[in-house]
């Protein structure tokens, strides 16, 4: 290099640079480049900084790419080499005498290992294969994690924020509730209350049922997200006097579907609930508070003069917690003052029903329910990954064997062990590398395919995406794989017996050093096997076990729609008029539907089962006197018209089912459930007994049949006492008659072909009537369990995947075995033993590894399955099906993965066994 | 003796590229070293062409395998305040294939000539 000694920093910055340049090139003339850039520094000091600045610019962009081309032209001379040595088996290695440069021995190692994979393409094709489905699956299950978990929820500091509610068989707050718990508190910054209704927007375009969300004030600013267009509502417009105009909200999605996205939206008037409110905001897209169906939002307007009976949940409430306060010390006030409420009001509270108020902050309550089946699915993708790391492992370790002559050699002439270990770890990481952009590939065309077939109850799944984070993450796989497969290989194979390896000609006959490393993880793949494959046996149990239960009615065939007649105008202030009304319409629907070709029989009902909530009504039975509400049973109201019954396929048990001779002006009657049988009437014949509402001027009703219990919340839920009303006869026994019912038809057939048909029969008597959420029974039971059985789906094709990598590898272990012992079997067949015991002899070996395999894997899926707890369904993990079945599947599979390979040992010709060196 | 291999004939080293063209030129005027060849060819082209580092020293290694540029052993430059600098000059071979590839550019200055692409110059 350059004899002058340049102290100057930016002659030594540019003599550093020069090392991107090959070693040749930069020996040669690295001397006289420095030279020649410290001299047009110096003479480009004449004009000036900026004179400076260009001679900088150009000599670092010269530096890069001719030094780019350079290297180039190394390795496209380095690649033609490769062309024509291909046939020979041993490559020139990299200089190991002159190691002195690390920069030019990794691009050496980098070179010889990229070169290794080409010549080897069998077993590169397998190498990168497996590495690419361990490390793909991992980034595509992480994908879905980050997007759906990890990402910040678009509220800001959504974990300052606290959803509250009453537990079960409150479920909701009430409004005087709310009103006590936002003053009796100082907890927290402010309190908004919102609740969840539906109502019919009509206008230009046709009339559309939306999910509307009724939010008191504070509520925007709670969750901090201000609006894309105009403001959310000011305190004026929450109050229910002296603020003339109504105002509302639109979600992204309603404002670009049914406004096409119109920029002056803002103070134009919609028509929602039969008036006029105006729009004074639209949300942003991501917003989506409470649930994503919210259409829009409207104040609430409480009249906090005249609150609604304490007895009437139908509130929720979010609250956002004052700096430096934590969720435990907001708990404990709120159970404080659950507590009192109990004492304060004995005629509204029941005793034995404690109310119990929970304060849950948001991201779990939007992400709980998710986020064990995710953990779950990132556990199982992982064990796939390390099993993947195993065979591979496995698969660089015969190769080590294959070349343990070449490393022999090397060794003698002078390179020293790291250096040998180091170009190992560098052809694992090179394999590693490839294999991770191939598993990224995979993943991103995976996570499009995960996307897609989600459900819809995967929260946010829809935004999952491949972004920075899942870069990163696939990259500390890629790293970790590397090193996990990657270290064994470096440390046996170059641990050199020199003399014995050269002495015997590179064969040695048995090699219990690495055979033993591969027994072990083998025996490890096993387990691991045992372990993934326990838990999606115990979860397909639980879902198959949830799916038996019975709902108490018949989806098949069923199509569900739901109409929502609109509500006549009260002209004659005279209610019964407008509930005759809407009797009449669906009296004239279900026979106009029942007359339709196909159908087979049609109903309708308030509430439809496993998709609507539920209520509870307080009521009196038998005439039993006035009592307070907290004395007072409850059960559930459906109001149902003839024909409901018969079209779900609920068995009528005892008595009769509502006719058409129920009519308004009737005498009343109802329906019970077996639940409610059990629960007021005891030991006695229900049939003759009478049941009210707790309202006092309501009128009796007398209970003419039981019908069978219903699951009407899903398979979990308990099943509340029911009682159902004649959809006709609702307005004097049951408070009001529903105008928005939902309508189930029994087809003859497929279902969706009446969809159609029916809309059009809607329409024709009623025009303006929205209809709206048509879908099969059958969708709306299998939506109910649609996130369990699309994380058991992708368990099952995890751990059917173990399963095949774990026989592989098996497979690949046995079948080495018998290649290194030829002579060994060669010799013992000369001697007279058996082909079957020679088979056997081989088959000894995987039936021990196996076995172990088998022990371990059991002991430590008792000890991993404690995880999926919390989502197994009347399974014990400790379920013995479930394990023996897995270890019958696993023996199975490992037998005839060790059997294959033992079977040609004992097709080993002797003579030809022990001519071979 | 051993027989010294006959060096091969000026015309398999045409046409030259521009730039080695150009850096032969200025050496075949004296020894040169890099930086001074880069401000003698900007000067003769106008400023038109600028070698960096990278690129002038490619094209030197091109004409050393060539034989056609040799090095000469540092020594002081005297217009660079006595720091070292290593020379290049031209080799013999060298100077017979400027001259072949100027022959070559006259003949065809001189064919552009004929066909009226441009106007004759009258001989200095």
């Amino acid at each position: 290099m350059s004899d002058v000694r340049y102290t100057s920093v930016a002659d030594r910055a540019y003599r550093l640079l020069l090392r991107l340049y090959p070693r040749e090139f930069r020996e040669r003339f690295g001397g006289d480049m420095t030279d020649f850039f410290h001299d047009r520094r110096i003479a480009a000091r004449q004009q000036g900084t900026l004179g400076v600045a260009r001679v900088w610019a150009s000599a670092v962009a010269d530096v890069f790419r001719v030094s780019a081309l350079e290297r180039a032209g190394t390795t496209a001379r380095h690649l033609r080499a490769v062309r024509d040595a291909r046939h020979h088996t041993i490559h020139r290695a990299p200089d190991d005498a002159r190691d002195e440069d690390l920069m030019a021995t990794l691009m050496a190692d980098i070179r010889y290992a990229l070169r290794g994979m080409i010549t080897k393409p069998a077993f590169s094709c397998i190498v990168l294969a497996t590495l690419a489905l361990g490390i793909g699956a991992n980034v595509a299950i992480f994908s879905v994690v980050n997007g759906v978990l990890l990402r910040p929820l678009p509220y800001p500091n959504a974990n300052r924020v606290v959803q509250i509610e009453h537990v079960e068989p409150y479920g909701f707050v009430s409004e005087g509730e709310f009103v006590d718990y936002r003053d009796g508190t100082k907890r927290f910054e402010r309190m908004a209350a919102f609740s969840q209704t539906s109502g019919t927007i009509t206008g230009e375009r046709e009339p559309e049922r939306l999910t509307i969300a009724q939010v008191s004030d504070g509520f925007f600013s709670i969750l901090q997200v201000p609006a894309e267009l105009g403001r959310t509502f000011v305190p004026e417009e929450d109050r229910r006097h002296g603020f003339p105009r109504r105002a509302a909200v639109l979600s992204h999605g309603l404002w670009t579907r049914r406004f096409g996205a119109d920029k002056s939206i803002v103070g134009k008037e919609v028509r929602l609930f039969d008036r006029n409110f105006t729009v004074v905001g639209v949300m942003p897209e991501r917003f989506a508070f409470p649930s994503t169906d919210i259409a829009l939002w409207i104040p609430l307007r409480l009249n906090y003069d005249t609150l609604w009976t304490r007895n009437n949940h139908y509130l929720q409430l979010i609250a956002r917690l004052k700096p430096g306060v934590s969720a435990a010390a907001a708990q404990n006030d709120l159970n404080t003052l659950a507590k009192q409420f109990v004492r304060d009001y004995p005629d509204v509270y029941e005793q034995t029903k404690p109310l119990i108020v929970s304060a849950t902050p948001l991201p779990d309550k939007l992400l709980g329910r998710t986020r064990p089946y995710l953990l779950a699915l990132l556990g199982a993708v992982g064990f796939v990954l390390l099993i993947a790391c195993v065979n591979v492992a496995n698969l660089l370790l015969a190769r080590g064997e294959a070349r343990r002559k070449e490393l022999a050699i090397r060794t003698a002439l002078g390179a020293s062990r790291g250096r040998l270990a180091r170009q190992v770890l560098t052809e694992s990481a090179a394999y590693a590398v490839v294999g991770g952009f191939l598993g990224i590939a995979l993943a991103w065309w995976g996570q499009h395919a995960l996307r897609a077939a989600a459900p819809a109850s995967i929260p946010r799944v829809d935004q999952v995406s491949i972004d920075g984070g899942v870069l990163a993450f696939a990259l500390l796989v890629t790293s970790v794989t590397g090193v996990l497969f990657g270290l064994i290989p470096a440390l046996r194979g170059t641990r050199g017996d020199t003399v014995g390896t050269l002495r015997e000609g590179g064969k040695t006959s048995s090699q219990f050093g690495i055979g033993r490393a591969r027994g072990v993880l083998v025996v490890s793949e096993v387990a691991l096997a045992v372990v993934l494959l326990t838990g999606a046996g115990l979860m397909i149990r639980s879902l198959w076990k949830l799916q038996s239960i019975d709902l108490g009615f018949n989806p098949t065939n069923v199509l569900a729609m739901r109409v929502s007649f609109p509500e006549p105008r009260n002209e004659l202030n005279d209610p019964s008029g407008p509930q005759r009304i809407i009797a009449q319409f669906y009296r004239d629907l279900t026979d106009r539907v029942q007359a339709l070709p196909g159908v087979r029989s049609v109903g309708a009902v308030g509430d439809l089962p496993i998709a609507d909530g539920n209520s509870s009504w307080s009521i009196l039975v038998d005439g039993s006197p006035q009592v307070p509400v907290s004395q007072a049973p409850s059960a559930m109201p459906q109001q149902v018209t003839p024909g409901y019954f018969r079209t779900m396929g609920i068995p009528v048990l005892r008595g009769r089912e509502f006719t058409a001779d129920d009519r308004a002006d009737a005498p009343l009657v109802a329906l019970v459930n077996e639940t409610a049988v059990k629960k007021l009437w005891p030991n006695k014949n229900p049939i003759g007994g009478t049941i009210k509402m707790l309202d006092p001027t309501a009128p009796w009703a007398t209970v003419i049949g039981v019908v069978k219990d219903v699951r009407s919340s899903g398979y979990q839920e308990d099943i509340p006492p029911t009682m159902y009303f004649p959809h006709a006869q609702a307005g004097r026994s049951a408070y009001y008659t529903p105008a928005a019912m939902n309508l189930v038809i029994k087809a003859e057939g497929d279902p969706t072909a009446l969809a159609a048909p029916v809309r059009q029969l809607v329409h024709q008597l009623s025009a303006l009537t929205p209809v709206s959420k048509v879908q099969t029974m059958a969708a709306v039971v299998g939506a109910s369990v649609a996130s369990r059985r699309f994380s058991t789906e992708l368990l099952a094709g995890f751990a059917a995947l173990a399963l095949v990598l774990a026989g592989i590898g098996i497979y690949g272990v046995i079948a080495y075995d018998v290649s290194q012992r030829t002579y060994e079997i060669g010799l013992r067949m000369a001697l007279g033993a058996q082909s079957t015991q020679v088979a056997g002899m081989m088959l000894r070996r995987g039936v021990r590894m196996v076995a172990l395999g088998l022990i371990m894997g059991v002991a430590g899926s008792l000890g991993v399955t404690g995880v999926l707890r919390s989502l197994l369904v009347d399974v014990s993990r400790l379920d013995p099906v479930t394990i023996g079945g897995v270890v019958v599947v696993l023996a199975v599979v490992a037998a005839g993965a060790a059997y294959l390979p033992a079977r040609r040992a004992s097709a080993v010709d002797p003579m030809v066994a022990l001519r071979r060196d | 003796m051993p027989k010294t291999p006959q060096a091969p004939p000026p015309e398999d080293f045409l046409p030259l590229k521009p730039v080695e063209f150009l850096i032969l030129m200025t050496v075949a005027a004296g020894e040169r070293h890099g930086y001074g060849i880069m401000l003698d060819i900007a000067e003769r082209t106008g400023g038109s062409v600028r070698l960096e580092a990278g690129g002038l020293y490619r094209s030197i290694r091109r004409l050393l395998a060539d034989k056609l540029l040799t090095e000469s052993p540092r020594r002081p430059a005297s217009d660079l305040d006595d720091e070292r600098r290593r020379y290049y000059a031209l080799s013999p071979l060298g100077k017979r294939v400027v001259a072949a590839e100027a022959l070559r550019l006259r003949a065809l200055v001189r064919e552009a000539e004929a066909t009226r692409i441009i106007d004759p110059e009258p001989a200095r």
